[in-house]
């Protein structure tokens, strides 16, 4: 068991590093703070019909 | 929306302002329903909502609010001469009258937490329905918000209603409801950079020349700042 578990140890290792590394998704507007997206793709606004 | 297709309102004019005087502008215009406008936001949909949203804790628990842009006082509709004498919710309670008010407005609400008995408040759907229950003595007085009894008292066909003095609390609670701007509470920066840019707008003569123009006067300047309508 111990032996197995040693074998898989530099794959676990790996994966680990690789969730790290994956970006976190986010979308629109919540990529980037407000100031700046404001600034260079203006404010985006949603009034009640 | 007016005949050019621009959208018009106090909120969406105030807004524009404000961001004109940040060196921003608008680059989209969304018009959704009213339960859409904060699940949207927080989608990421759009940036700011701009429906003269009520501050309460319950939004504020959901959004980041500008500072209001404005706070609307209560007051009632009464027949001509307002023959009962009644000139605040108190006043019903003590005459037993009966107040006629829109269904699901904060009216009702503050009508029954006072204490005025669940007979004696009548819900209507609409504003001509609570009005038509005044003329024919089904009720006593109509609950509603100061502009919008301003504009109902304008549109009369004949004079026959009269609005009393707008008052700011119901049974010592404030009956005055703070409109703002929502934004993502992720973008407070932004948000404190907007207060900021609004304090020098808000009182101008563009400030005023927009809220007259919409049936707002100086009676609807905001009382409270948004950390005291969140309960911070």
């Amino acid at each position: 068991m111990g032996l197995a578990l040693n074998s898989l140890m530099p794959r676990l290792r790996v994966v680990a590093a690789a969730v790290l590394l994956t970006p976190v998704a986010v979308t629109g507007a919540n990529a980037q703070d407000l100031n700046d997206t404001a600034a260079s793709d203006g404010v985006r606004v949603a009034y009640f019909n | 929306m007016n005949d050019s297709g621009d959208v018009i309102g106090t909120d969406v004019e105030i807004l524009k302002s404000v961001l004109s005087e940040m060196g921003l502008e608008v680059s989209e215009e969304v018009a959704t329903d009213w339960g859409n406008l904060i699940p949207g936001l927080k989608a990421g949909r759009y940036d700011v909502v701009a429906a003269g949203m009520f501050v309460n804790p319950g939004r504020c628990a959901e959004v980041a609010f500008s500072e209001p842009t404005f706070g609307i006082k209560a007051t009632l509709i009464t027949p001509k001469g307002n023959p009962k004498g009644l000139n605040r919710y108190e006043d019903i309670l003590s005459q037993g009258a009966v107040l006629a008010a829109v269904s699901g407005t904060a009216q009702v609400a503050a009508a029954l937490d006072l204490g005025i008995a669940r007979e004696n408040v009548q819900e209507f759907p609409d504003a001509p329905t609570a009005l038509a229950a005044l003329r024919a003595g089904r009720a006593d007085a109509f609950g509603v918000d100061a502009p919008s009894a301003r504009q109902i008292i304008a549109n009369l066909p004949e004079a026959d209603m009269d609005m009393v003095e707008p008052f700011d609390e119901i049974g010592g609670k404030s009956a005055v409801d703070h409109g703002a701007f929502a934004f993502r509470k992720e973008d407070q920066a932004f948000v404190d950079r907007f207060n900021e840019a609004m304090r020098g707008f808000i009182g101008t003569d563009a400030y005023i020349a927009i809220n007259e123009a919409h049936g707002m006067t100086a009676d609807e300047a905001p009382v409270k700042s948004v950390s005291e309508l969140c309960g911070q």
